[in-house]
């Protein structure tokens, strides 16, 4: 079970999304696209809602069902849960969410007591973990008719279908433009490279002032550097054995030239980082206004409109010589094993997925819905920040590097990694130090996972 | 004065009312009693059960916030071992020490399923997302939350609901509070660890109930309550004295029941109130049906006393219908199926009615009579008066015919017709009945001429006695008719004189001796016999049987009548 790789190819994405988002137009010079290519045909929310397998019966049952996210996502997902509730009066749901910091940890410390929720929102980055526990019931069983099977294999492990992946997601970068535009400046774009993102890290801090800067500083979350390495041709950072594969000198490199941007005021100042919530409304450094630009998922496009709406742009991580964002499935709906109503949860996710109702009530809030019927229902209702988010993926997609699900045994790798990195924005350690420890660190988590 | 109903109301409405009224009070009576017996029952065993389940509750609650007491403590304690291995000083060992503190926190919101999130106030950065478990704030905060009078002078607090921001929103919560120590004693943080009301209400509130509870720490304030804001602390406080005196008790108040438990180990009181009315539905719904079945019996008895009270007064009616047609009682028909007591009612009544028809015969045929009697009297009365009358008309003829003996004799009868028609069945004065003999006496003189010798020896004394009329003119014409029958010559002596206490008149002839046998014969109507016992009759009848007379042979040679008589004085006015 250490190798866990998707094979799942840009190419394959790319089909996918084309055949998802064919209103959208893949050709994104067409801008009118979205709306003149596939005229709504509504499927009927009946004939997906009577696609649910036959688990339900009367009597009642209460599902536990745990996700993170915004407060945007949070909202949707409560009133789909109402809608369920109200087509299956005999199932109700207790809930649990909250954001990213902290999910997982509940999650386990709930696990270990006994008590973990029935569905259970699964990242990629713990699939593997979760699956080789065998915390995670098969749910293979769910009408996955009109889903892309390859994105459907980015929540099987051994061909088992273990989460059910619930929308596409590029990353990307989202800035102020209300700011960029009052200061003059370049927008970043989808096309910019990573000497752009220097230059206007330069021009906006030398505009901005002293208190302000201009990149929320993320070098410590391992995205971002997957995103440089990435970008530099060096390739994935986990090898196909499963092993971390960072390359010590674009590593060295990439840490050397965010410290210098820190030293400049173009990062945040690492006290300021330690306080920065993504998507809080007063905590993020980019919404509160303590910095320009930060990178952002496409499906919290809707999110961080919704705090401050028509104020901020999007584009894609600077290039390399090769692109450095990617297409991942955002986020999956897995079922707890030790779950007493595994039917119903499955029932619960294949609404979730298929009918055309929920997918409406849910929008983009987690991504691109993988059922081509309910993006073809939803397309000509997308709201302006959904068509941003559509857009987002449009331009990011062409030339977007591979994603690949966290190998077993690595999903908390990110952690310690970001508190390895914190020392340096902290100023505690050179960036060479920093390595060693993380290299002490990956031969840890190496030796665990081979256990 | 009340008066006796049975003997001035009418029967069958004494009959009925007092039927209906005996059954509503018995009715009324167990209705009454089964109610309160079975709602003291009730009362007594449901504060029974819910004293025990408070008393469960208590232990579960105290169980749950004992933990909560217990986390805060070490919570506090780690966090000061944290803050003490990197004092902060410099920004980074502040990020690593808030980094470890929400870690270890979250690690307690996590493993503790009731708590909701952490507040942590301190000197540390304030970090407040809705996203997160574990919350940093300010100690400047402190004074500006609503529950800080509740923690400012003790270490530790339970503060009672209020509401904090989270990613539902503003979410009210109850919270347990712990200040921080360092070494040095001093106070420079606080934790608040916080849980949801409604899982905190789910702790305190019975199943199966919708009573609302309500929990009071131990200086009597209201923590919280499962029903909005149906105590109030005012209420409480009203009822903290009752509480303390009796750790586990209940209290009626109207529609209120109320039970509370203040367990001996644990400082939580537990305050439930239910609805008496709903706890006692069922013994009201038993209650109704007797109600019920009672105004049903109160029917049937109305109509089974209206039934009997027909029956029984239906004869008593006839009677009374026959009585007052009584006079003209023909139509009536008393029934005569009555066997019972009506029966032997109504051949009594038959009986009666019948001798009192009798009776109105009998009175009939005697007026009857007695008219009859009437007419003939008053025929006997036109008789004399006719011949007086007659008499005298006969007493002209002779006068004109120069008929001076006839004219004198009926002259002389005529006085006699007089005398004897004046003062009928009186008495009268002896002299008077003396004048009426001597008139008869003078008649028969005409006839008789000197032939007759006659002589009336009047006392003086006896003149002014009274005696009854013509008694002695049939003892003369008895001496006439039979005596002097067939003889030439006749002596007559009338004697009267008072003798002793008696009136004696002595008539004394000198005819032929009649003897007692000739006294005999009563039958006879001819001549003296008819008179005499007309005499001895009315005698007999005015004085009775001590007086009357007797004949027996004179020393003339003839008839002597003996007649006694009462002395009758005259009376004055005479």
């Amino acid at each position: 079970m250490a190798f866990v790789a998707r094979k799942w190819s840009v190419a394959l994405a790319l089909t996918m999304l084309a055949g998802v988002m064919a209103a959208c137009g893949s050709n994104s010079n067409d801008g009118n696209g979205a709306s003149s290519a596939s005229p709504s045909s509504p499927a009927s929310s009946s004939a997906s809602s009577s696609a649910s397998p036959a688990a339900s019966s009367s009597e009642p049952v209460k599902l536990t069902i745990a996700w993170w996210g915004s407060q945007e996502r949070h909202d949707a997902t409560q009133k789909a849960l109402e809608q369920y509730t109200a087509l299956h009066p005999n199932v109700t749901f207790e809930t649990q969410f909250s954001g990213w910091d902290g999910y997982f940890d509940k999650l386990a410390v709930q696990y270990s007591a006994g008590s973990a929720p029935d569905i259970i929102q699964m990242d990629a980055a713990y699939v593997n973990d979760y699956v080789g526990r065998g915390l995670l019931a098969d749910i293979g069983s769910i009408n996955t008719a009109d889903v892309d099977p390859s994105l459907i294999a980015s929540g099987k492990v051994n061909g088992t279908l273990y989460a059910m992946p619930l929308g596409v997601a590029a990353l990307g970068m989202v800035y102020d433009k209300t700011v960029v535009d009052k200061l003059g400046l370049t927008p970043p774009s989808f096309e910019w490279t990573w000497d752009d993102y220097f230059a206007f890290g330069e021009a906006a801090k030398a505009k901005l002032g002293k208190d302000k800067y201009v990149f929320e500083d993320q070098s410590a979350d391992l995205v971002d550097y997957t995103a440089y390495q990435y970008s530099m041709g060096k390739g994935y950072i986990y090898n196909d054995q499963g092993k971390l594969a960072i390359d010590k000198d674009t590593w060295l490199q990439y840490m050397t030239k965010m410290s210098e941007l820190r030293d400049k005021g173009i990062l945040t100042p690492a006290d300021l980082t330690a306080t920065d919530k993504e998507l809080d409304p007063q905590l993020d450094n980019v919404v509160n206004g303590n910095a320009i630009a930060r990178h952002l998922f496409s499906n919290q496009v809707g999110a961080i409109d919704a705090l401050k709406p028509d104020t901020y742009g999007y584009a894609a991580l600077p290039k390399g010589t090769e692109a450095g964002g990617w297409l991942k499935p955002g986020m999956f709906w897995s079922v707890n094993a030790q779950s007493k109503h595994t039917e119903e949860a499955k029932a619960f996710i294949d609404w979730f997925i298929n009918d055309v109702d929920a997918g409406k009530t849910l929008g983009l809030t987690r991504g691109t819905p993988v059922s081509s019927k309910v993006v073809e229902a939803l397309t000509p209702n997308f709201s302006e920040a959904d068509k941003t988010s559509i857009d987002f993926i449009n331009k990011v997609a062409p030339d977007a590097q591979q994603f690949i699900n966290d190998p077993q045994g690595w999903g908390n790798f990110k952690n310690e990694y970001k508190t390895i990195v914190e020392e340096i924005q902290f100023g505690q350690t050179t960036p060479e130090q920093a390595y060693d420890k993380l290299m002490k660190k990956a031969a840890e988590f190496e030796a665990a996972a081979a256990q | 004065m009340l008066r006796n109903p049975f003997k001035s109301l009418r029967i069958d409405f004494v009959f009925f009312f007092g039927f209906a009224f005996i059954v509503a009070l018995l009715v009324g009576l167990f209705v009454y009693t089964s109610y309160t017996s079975s709602s003291r029952e009730v009362a007594s065993s449901t504060s029974f059960y819910q004293q025990k389940l408070l008393n469960e509750l208590n232990k579960k609650l105290n169980t749950n916030l004992v933990s909560i007491e217990q986390s805060s403590i070490t919570a506090s304690k780690n966090f000061d071992i944290v803050i003490s291995r990197m004092p902060g000083d410099d920004s980074y060992d502040r990020v690593r020490a808030q980094a470890e503190i929400r870690s270890q926190l979250n690690n307690y919101v996590f493993g503790t399923p009731i708590l909701q999130s952490i507040h942590v106030y301190s000197n540390l950065p304030a970090s407040y997302s809705v996203q997160e478990y574990v919350q940093f704030l300010s100690m400047d905060q402190i004074p500006k939350e609503s529950w800080y009078p509740d923690i400012e002078k003790t270490d530790y607090a339970w503060l009672s609901e209020h509401s904090i921001k989270t990613n539902s929103g503003d979410t009210p919560v109850i919270s347990f509070a712990r200040k921080v120590y360092n070494n040095l004693n001093q106070y420079y943080a606080l934790i608040v660890l916080n849980i949801k009301v409604p899982v905190f209400q789910s702790l305190i509130k019975a199943d199966d109930t919708d009573a609302s509870v309500a929990l009071l720490d131990e200086t009597g304030k209201l923590i919280t309550q499962t029903s909005n804001s149906s105590f109030t602390q005012a209420y409480l406080d009203s009822m903290m004295a009752k509480i303390a005196a009796q750790p586990s008790g209940s209290d009626r108040r109207g529609d209120e029941f109320l039970v509370w438990s203040k367990s001996m180990d644990s400082k939580w009181t537990l305050l439930e109130r239910s609805s008496w009315k709903d706890m006692t539905r069922s013994s009201m719904e038993t209650t109704r049906l007797f109600l019920l079945l009672g105004l049903l019996a109160i029917l049937m008895i109305i109509l089974l006393g209206m039934f009997l009270a027909r029956q029984f007064i239906k004869p008593i009616g006839l009677l009374l219908k026959a009585m007052n047609q009584f006079p003209n009682h023909k139509g009536v028909v008393l029934p005569d199926d009555y066997k019972n007591e009506f029966g032997r009612l109504f051949q009594g009544y038959h009986k009666l009615t019948g001798r009192i028809e009798e009776l109105y015969a009998n009175l009939e045929v005697q007026y009857e009579r007695r008219r009859h009697a009437e007419l003939k009297s008053l025929q006997m009365m036109i008789n004399p008066h006719f011949l007086y009358n007659s008499l005298d008309q006969v007493n002209w003829v002779a006068i004109e015919e120069g008929q001076s003996r006839i004219s004198r004799m009926l002259s002389l009868l005529g006085q006699m017709f007089r005398l004897a028609l004046t003062n009928t069945d009186s008495l009268v004065p002896v002299s008077e009945e003396v004048a009426h003999i001597e008139c008869y006496l003078q008649f028969q003189q005409i006839r008789w001429e000197d032939d007759l010798v006659y002589q009336v020896d009047l006392t003086e004394e006896a003149r002014r006695l009274l005696m009854p009329k013509i008694i002695l003119q049939p003892f003369i014409e008895n001496a006439f008719v039979h005596g002097f029958h067939g003889k030439r010559s006749a002596r007559l002596v009338v004697t009267i004189r008072p003798a002793g206490n008696q009136l004696e008149i002595i008539i004394a002839d000198d005819g032929r001796r009649i003897g007692l046998s000739h006294m005999a014969p009563k039958d006879t109507k001819s001549g003296g016999g008819y008179g005499l016992r007309n005499v001895q009759e009315r005698i007999d009848a005015l004085f009775g049987p001590a007086y009357g007379f007797e004949l027996s042979d004179s020393n003339m040679g003839g008839t002597q009548a003996v007649i006694r008589l009462p002395i009758i004085l005259e009376s004055p006015h005479t």
